[in-house]
């Protein structure tokens, strides 16, 4: 379907959040590197969130609704930002262990794969910098496959995330250390080659609703 | 920007080939877009805020650029001329003072005297899977500059003519004799003879990247197998190859999380990154392929998390990354292709091999730098040099995506600014 730039691209913000340009900061103490962490996979039109639409992203419109942040077992995670914590372990997918934090700006921060249940307890205060919890591994045992930090950044009813890269401050491109793979690039609709190819240029999403990326044709 | 800088930088731009005009602002490479977060309300693309550095003209070297886009050859004999004006291309940020050396960076054995040169490529938006061929022209695909037909096209860096030459996109021979279009939505890969359009073979593979080697003699594939464990569990592959039109294939290997297929320049052999069926051994394969060679595929560095492999055009060397191994281990690595001599090198970052057999790599910026820097790296001779630094060009490359041009004397990248695909020339 030929949705036009304007409607594929729109943008969900709280009214709260949009006085402030990059209100958050990264969910790590310390720099990026090979042994520590970097990015792994960029928010929205992934190759590998295409690959995955119908699969693990199905709920999510298709693309990859967070960012990951490879990282070994075991890592240091923290917020994004202050707030209370809102849930652990709540019914928020990103298995095995999952923490939200809500945010005086009107957004929650989901950091999901956690290694183990964090220590917080629902209701308690985090300032930015504080440990939510330890990165983890989607399958929990494995830590050799795909060992990785999803950040979330959700709405206020946590029905519809947008893209960390737009509210956390940072130096995006420099965070991948330069590595590649199919998570760092984005799948191209070759009859609609401008849009969702940046890191900036990404839609939100909305949980349940229809597939963004189920593409005619497309590349690669 | 002060009066008599301008001046100065004007006229030395004047002097240089293809320049348009000689504003107070608009004449230049590649922006300073901050790399922070967008005011959430506002659409990147119609936002391009310019800079507010000054331009030291006293101490810095501004690149010669055009501020055109070539023209374009379609392939109904129609030429027609980007309509970008010099404003989409937004002022740079050259600044001498604000991105100081590295400090981190290996000690440079050379350092060249050149200028190194910013000119635009393909405008923003375009110009995607771009790479080289063996005689310098670069293949990419993207929408026709009169912004209608889209597909693969091939231009030469500099000429202004594009060249049609698929409606479809996949990988090409070096000779760009043949293509191996992927149809996603069919789940195949067509092997097309381009100048005729014939199709060779219909190779009913998910539409899997396919190779072809060096002579394009054969052609080879990872298949991601149907049937996975789920799809955080390690990815099942399978190892394909055949001729051209299809006969011959065969499984030459399967395992687990494969990727970074490539053909030795013998054609003989293929190398590849993951891990055993077995989830056992994990690392560096290599496999002979020639006919005869029962032999299986074996490892030639053995390793977790190794990824990211490339091998060099000569085929002897290997660079590759290690990550979440330790601090040991972790890192770019380079080997000989017999799995020799492996080495950590004292830098990471982006790496790719050029046809003079260096490794040209861009370190992962340091503290406050605002650019990127651009090295080489001789794995005959050990020598390092700096080729660029933020001091003379705005290099910011968005996604990893560059390549080397034939000969080593430039770079494509896309402009991390713009969007938009740059040419460096850092080489006379
Ligand atoms: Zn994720």
């Amino acid at each position: 379907m030929g949705l036009g730039l304007a409607e594929r691209s729109r943008f969900l913000i709280p009214v709260e959040a949009s006085a402030q340009t990059s209100p958050f900061g990264l969910p790590f103490q310390g720099p990026p590197g090979p042994d520590t962490w970097y990015i792994r996979q960029w928010y929205g039109n992934t190759r590998w969130a295409y690959r995955q639409r119908r699969a693990l992203y199905s709920q999510g419109q298709g693309l990859h609704f967070g960012v990951d942040f490879f990282a070994p077992c075991g890592h240091p995670v923290v917020a994004i930002g202050d707030g209370s914590v809102l849930a652990v372990d709540g019914p928020y997918g990103a298995a095995p262990h999952n923490v939200l934090v809500r945010h005086p700006n009107g957004w929650v921060s989901l950091y999901g794969h956690l290694l183990a249940r964090s220590s917080l307890r629902v209701g308690q205060r985090v300032n930015q910098g504080d440990v939510v919890g330890q990165s983890g591994a989607p399958t929990g045992a494995d830590c050799d496959t795909h060992p990785h930090l999803h950040l979330e950044i959700r709405n206020n009813s946590l029905s519809a995330t947008t893209n960390p890269v737009r509210l956390i401050e940072a130096d995006w491109y420099n965070l991948t250390l330069g590595a590649d793979n199919e998570g760092l690039q984005f799948q191209l609709d070759l009859n609609q080659p401008e849009i969702w190819q940046t890191i900036s240029d990404q839609p939100d999403v909305r949980f349940g609703g229809a597939l963004l990326n189920d593409y005619g044709r497309t590349a690669p | 920007m002060k009066k008599k800088t301008f001046l100065k930088l004007c006229g030395w731009l004047a002097a240089s080939a293809g320049l348009v005009g000689c504003a107070e602002t608009p004449v230049t490479p590649p922006t300073t877009r901050p790399e922070t977060a967008q005011p959430a309300t506002t659409r990147p693309e119609n936002s391009r805020p310019t800079t507010t550095n000054p331009v030291t003209a006293e101490t810095v070297q501004v690149p010669a650029i055009t501020t055109q886009y070539p023209t374009t050859t379609l392939p109904q004999g129609e030429t027609t001329t980007l309509p970008v004006s010099p404003t989409a291309l937004p002022t740079p940020p050259v600044t001498a003072t604000a991105s100081p050396a590295p400090t981190a960076m290996p000690t440079p054995t050379t350092q060249s005297s050149f200028s190194p040169v910013l000119k635009p490529v393909v405008p923003a938006s375009s110009g995607y899977y771009f790479r080289f061929t063996a005689n310098g022209r670069m293949v990419f695909y993207g929408r026709a500059l009169n912004g209608s037909q889209t597909g693969t096209w091939a231009m030469t860096p500099g000429n202004p003519a594009w060249t049609f030459l698929t409606p479809g996109s996949g990988n090409f021979t070096t000779d760009l004799t043949l293509a191996a279009l992927n149809d996603k939505a069919a789940g195949t890969t067509v092997i097309t003879e381009l100048s005729t359009g014939k199709v060779l073979a219909t190779l009913q593979n998910r539409s899997s990247s396919t190779i072809f080697s060096p002579d394009n003699k054969m052609i080879a594939y990872l298949l991601r197998s149907a049937q996975q464990a789920g799809p955080e569990q390690p990815q099942r592959f399978e190892l394909w190859m055949s001729n051209p039109d299809g006969s011959q294939a065969r499984t030459v290997w399967s395992g687990l999380e494969a990727g970074n297929l490539a053909w030795f320049q013998d054609n003989r052999r293929l190398l590849w990154t993951g891990r055993d069926s077995a989830n056992r051994r994990s690392g560096l394969w290599v496999k002979n392929v020639a006919g005869g060679d029962n032999a299986g595929a074996y490892t030639i560095i053995e390793s977790k998390g190794l990824t990211g492999a490339a091998l060099s055009p000569d085929g002897q060397s290997v660079a590759y990354w290690v990550t979440l191994q330790g601090s040991e281990f972790s890192g770019v690595w380079l080997a000989r292709s017999d799995g020799s001599q492996a080495r950590k090198l004292p830098w990471v970052g982006g790496f790719r091999w050029a046809d003079t057999g260096e490794l040209l790599y861009v370190p992962v910026r340091q503290g406050r730098e605002t650019a990127s820097t651009l090295w080489s790296f001789n794995p005959a001779t050990g020598q390092t040099s700096r080729l660029t630094g933020p001091d003379k060009v705005p290099l910011k490359i968005a996604l990893d995506q560059w390549q080397v041009a034939p000969g080593g004397r430039s770079i494509v990248y896309r402009n991390a600014d713009d969007n938009a695909l740059w040419q460096l020339t850092f080489r006379a």
